[in-house]
């Protein structure tokens, strides 16, 4: 990580390069990808986020750090190459007070990679009044939220619903797991008959519930039904689901919940009044359902269903 | 008939001896760019052997002083650092200076004195380039007192020996007044003899744009309307107008930038081949596309404060000796048709200004959409663009789509680049440096031809003069740092189109 003035970040990036000629690394970039963040507890987590998806897709990353602690005209420049397995891509980091945030837009402006996409990642709460949000999403062809970042959810969904709808949301892209794996039990016509007819529906999560409410609003708004749904917070990995229950008015059962030791496993236990199905086991992708959801250009039509359904609540 | 020694295909340049005159020696161009130039020929071993060169200006100085002040700006500016000890002092015995008003007659008689002294010194044999690095109101002066002292030669009595003036931008501010320009300047001279420089197209990527589009059937056989959308031509720089406060609100940046550099530009991206690589076939292509261009929509901009690189800038009107009330463009876009067979319905969109986010210059040939039957219901995927950029980071770069590795993945956009520096190594000559020697070469490939700068003045000076007459009341209309003012995205906006973020 190299101290820089805004001035050098250019040249210093490309001596940088020079010195990673003798090592055979390749410069790698398939998007620029511009990340908004505040100095607050949640960074460290963005910044893991950053660093998986260019681990699965080498991007330029462009991260603004938003210090409100800091003097209001501090602004630091820094630049760094991620290593990758073959090859290494671009960190540029922007360290703004709050006075010095306007300055970042046109320090991004100045270092986007010409002909690739921009992906903005703005990892707060989406408030078109902050002074970056009509800069950033202006620039970017494809916006990320997170409403795990969020306390109001319909606020949320209806400033979501209010931009062009080239943008997706991180929880929405962590239940696809959990989409997929209720699609695929409930694919044929006789399973989904039984599912339209739940009466209850648990979901066990742990805090924050947004994923949960997510797969509620997702079951209501594509099936119709409106069964009673408990949403049962537990201990775990924050914000995660951990199991969902489902149960029918003919009295059949279906039980999905996560190995606590191999989180990405979930066993399956379906049940009749007669008799009890052998347990089945369904494997979760690896977080690479973020990273694809990120490089898809249009917004998901459920997803657009789900927040319509959000915005009334 | 072939030259029984020359092989054939071997390219052979015959560089006669000679002597170059810089006039406004003493000038900012003079140390930036003409001196390196000298200076790299000279280390490349491009200059002839027998050569010399004269600083012609009005200040008082000794040959010593002039050739201390051109190894300075030769030690900042040059392409390659350090400078060579050894190399620099057998080359600062062929540097002199001269002290003269432009004006002043006497000036030029003894200037002739001289350079017949340097004749016999250096075996220079008469022959003479004359680099007026002035302003263009001193171009006819200068030639009327090189004529009368018979420093001018006479190209239909004289064959002996040659003399060649090299004239800098701008040609005239407007059609009438280049037409003038010319007409004095014929009353001294031949066409031949005038060597109007652009320098944009003295550079390799400039010049590869030739080779680029006809000797790859790949590209040539989709370059028309039937494959392209549309093209887009860009000249951004992040600096502003600097010290040029009184230059820039007599001329714009249309005058500065698109009359001139960007006319090249376009002319060779929408040329037919030529019949050979003669300057006149080459030139004769290129000015039946300026005669075709049509002006559709042009809009006008003028930066105000803002940011570069983080650091604060004040806005155009803010600065030194800018009228606070300046009516001048820094910023212009504009929307041409080239109205031919190949061309016709392929939109041009031409764009520069100064204090852009980023210096650049580049070509982008969008291509049309593939038939929408595959691939567009979860993914829609982008045009493919081929780019090629002029400065910095020369080189060529093709967008296409590609699909992602996985099940179910998306099409992404994936770049295929060339850069210059990647193959070619080192760093390209300077633009002056390859125009310098054509000129003493006598080879008008890469220098404007009268026909093509009237034809450019013919199309611009109705819009000129617009402008000159309206006033623009949303001036200053985008902030430094970002890509120009909102009325040039709507420009391309009522094509459905966007300018490339660069």
């Amino acid at each position: 990580m190299t101290l820089v003035a805004p001035s050098d970040i250019h040249s210093a990036l490309s001596s940088l390069w020079t010195r990673m000629e003798a090592t055979h690394t390749l410069r790698a970039s398939l998007f620029n990808l511009i990340f908004y963040a505040e100095a607050n507890e949640n960074l460290p987590y963005v910044r893991s986020l950053a660093q998986s998806i260019v681990q699965r897709f080498p991007a330029r990353i462009l991260f603004i750090t938003h210090h409100p602690e800091k003097a209001p005209d501090f602004l630091e420049t820094r630049i760094s190459l991620i290593p990758l397995t073959d090859n290494a891509c671009d960190l540029i980091e922007i360290d703004a007070g709050t006075a010095s945030l306007q300055k970042a837009p046109f320090l991004i402006l100045a270092h986007l990679l010409t002909d690739l996409p921009i992906y903005l990642v703005w990892s707060t709460n989406p408030d078109p009044k902050h002074p970056l949000f009509a800069p950033l999403t202006t620039l970017a062809d494809r916006y990320i939220f997170d409403s795990q970042t969020t306390s109001n959810l319909p606020q949320f969904a209806r400033t979501l619903l209010s931009l062009p709808h080239t943008f997706t949301d991180l929880t929405w892209a962590r239940i696809e797991d959990w989409r997929q794996l209720l699609t695929a039990t409930f694919y044929t016509p006789d399973r989904l008959a039984h599912l339209l007819q739940a009466d209850k529906i648990q979901i066990f999560y742990s805090n924050p519930p947004t994923q949960a409410r997510y797969l509620q609003t997702w079951l209501t708004s594509q099936l119709g039904i409106h069964p009673t749904f408990e949403l049962i917070a537990e201990e775990a990995t924050p914000g995660s689901i951990i199991s969902l229950e489902i149960s029918t008015h003919t009295g059949w059962h279906f039980s999905f919940g996560r190995d606590p030791k191999q989180p990405h496993q979930v066993s399956m236990r379906f049940s009749t009044p007669e008799s009890c199905a052998i347990p089945l086991r369904y494997l979760f992708e690896k977080g690479h359902s973020i990273v694809r959801e990120i490089g898809h250009t249009r917004t998901s039509h459920q997803f657009l269903q789900l927040l319509t359904q959000l915005s009334h609540e | 008939m072939t030259h029984p020694l020359e092989e054939p295909g071997l390219t052979l340049r015959l560089i006669d001896p000679c002597i170059v005159v810089i006039f406004g020696a003493t000038g900012d161009l003079t140390a930036r760019k003409l001196f390196p130039a000298l200076y790299n020929l000279a280390r490349e071993g491009q200059l002839p052997s027998q050569f010399a060169c004269v600083g012609f200006a009005r200040r008082d100085k000794t040959h010593d002083q002039f050739r201390a002040e051109m190894r300075e700006a030769v030690e900042k500016y040059s392409r390659v650092k350090p400078i060579e000890e050894s190399l620099w002092n057998n080359f600062k015995e062929q540097i002199f200076y001269h002290k003269s008003e432009f004006h002043e007659e006497e000036g030029y008689r003894s200037l002739n004195q001289f350079l017949l002294e340097l004749d016999s010194r250096f075996g220079t044999k008469g022959n003479r380039v004359f680099y007026l690095s002035t302003q263009p109101s001193f171009f006819p002066t200068i030639c009327s007192e090189l004529h009368k002292t018979g420093l001018l030669y006479d190209t239909d009595k004289i064959k002996d020996r040659w003399s060649r003036i090299i004239v800098e931008k701008p040609f005239g501010h407007d059609l009438a007044s280049a037409q003038a320009l010319q007409t004095e300047l014929l009353q001294f001279l031949k066409e031949p003899q005038i060597f109007r420089i652009d320098h944009y197209l003295g550079k390799e990527t400039v010049q590869n744009l030739l080779v680029f589009r006809f000797a790859n059937s790949i590209f040539e056989s989709l370059w028309n309307n039937r494959y392209i959308d549309h093209i887009q031509i860009t000249v951004a720089e992040d600096i502003g107008i600097g010290s040029r406060g009184a230059f820039w609100e007599e001329a714009g940046l249309v005058r500065d930038i698109i009359q001139n550099h960007m006319m090249q530009l376009l002319s060779l991206v929408a040329m037919e081949p030529p019949g050979s690589l003669t300057a006149d076939a080459i030139q004769d292509e290129k000015v039946k596309v300026v005669r075709s261009l049509r002006l559709t929509g042009a809009v006008r901009g003028q930066y105000g404060p803002g940011y570069i690189s983080a650091g604060s800038v004040p806005g155009y009107r803010q600065e030194k000796n800018v009228s606070p009330t300046s009516n001048v463009e820094t910023y212009a876009a504009m929307r041409l048709f080239v109205d031919n067979w190949r061309w016709d319905g392929v939109p041009f969109y031409l764009r520069a200004g100064k204090r852009l986010p980023k210096r650049t210059t580049e070509i982008a040939v969008t291509f049309k959409h593939p038939p929408g039957v595959l691939f567009q219901e979860r993914d829609h995927h982008e045009a493919n663009v081929l780019a090629i950029r002029i400065q910095p980071d020369e080189g060529i770069g093709l967008k296409i789509n590609c699909k992602v590795p996985g099940p179910y993945s998306p099409i992404q956009p994936v770049k295929m680049d060339f850069r210059y520096s990647s193959f070619f190594g080192t760093s390209p000559p300077e633009a002056y440096e390859r125009l310098i020697i054509d000129c003493m070469a006598g080879d008008t490939t890469l220098f404007a031809r009268q026909d093509e700068v009237f034809a450019s003045w013919k199309l611009l000076t109705p819009l000129l003069d617009e402008w000159a007459r309206t006033k623009a009341e949303d001036f200053p209309n985008y902030q430094s740092g970002t890509w120009g003012p909102a009325s040039a995205d709507a420009l391309l906006a009522q094509d459905g189109r966007k300018w490339r973020l660069l």
